[in-house]
């Protein structure tokens, strides 16, 4: 992993097209702008694990089709 | 061409029935290619979602917006671009239905939904970060009264 310093309202160029740029600290949080090209997809790294986690489960879930018959919509 | 399923047996399917996810779907990312077809039933929302590459693949799937009818989401530009969608008749939105124990408690993805661009068969999962949808909104559970809660994920 490579690890670089940056202050406030300095950035980052990764292969030619996305900019990140630090845009604020306060404490903890730090706000980061993004620019990148639109096919670029940009998620926070928790809900794409959690939507990973979640197909998984999806993928191995059992289901009797005959149920849905006798479940009714609330 | 015929496949090999778990759940139906061998199947014949057509090959422009095949639908493409080019990136995968994550957390399976190595099954690309599937066929959707509807669950048996007259009117009915929910759908398969068998791999023709891992016949123990199987999802189940709902219409979201038959199901939900006040779900709403914007598409972003990368996925109207990655499905070349044209009209918003092209697509329909499909929701991952996951069952741990019971179908009665069955949970419905809302936060991650599939888009399918149905005239060129490509398909995407999107990921709502900003949404308030619940990645386990409840089917069938009384207080699933709507899926506009505080999100989990």
């Amino acid at each position: 992993m490579l690890v670089l310093s940056r202050k406030k309202g300095e950035s980052i160029i990764i292969d030619d097209q996305i900019k990140l740029t630090v845009i604020a600290v306060e404490g903890e949080s730090i706000k980061i702008g993004i620019e990148a090209p639109k096919h670029i997809s940009i998620h926070r790294e928790e809900v794409y694990l959690a939507i990973q986690e979640e197909n998984k489960s999806a993928s191995t879930s059992h289901f009797n089709v005959a149920e849905l018959k006798s479940i009714k919509k609330p | 061409m015929k496949i090999e399923t778990e759940r139906f047996g061998e199947i014949e399917i057509k090959e422009t029935d095949v639908i493409s996810f080019p990136k995968g779907i994550p957390g399976l990312d190595d099954y690309k290619k599937f066929v959707l077809f509807p669950v048996d039933e007259q009117d009915s929302p929910y759908f398969f979602l068998q791999s023709i590459e891992k016949k123990e693949l199987c999802f189940f799937l709902l219409d979201t917006l038959a199901y939900f009818k006040d779900y709403d989401i914007e598409l972003d530009e990368p996925t109207v671009q990655a499905l070349n969608v044209e009209s918003p008749s092209d697509i329909i939105v499909l929701s991952l239905i996951t069952v741990t124990t019971s179908l009665q408690e069955a949970t419905a993805n809302l936060k991650g939904p599939i888009i399918l661009n149905v005239k060129r068969n490509l398909a995407k999962q999107v990921v709502l970060d900003k949404s308030d949808y619940l990645i386990k909104q409840p089917l069938f559970q009384a207080e699933g009264e709507t899926q506009q809660k505080e999100s989990r994920g």
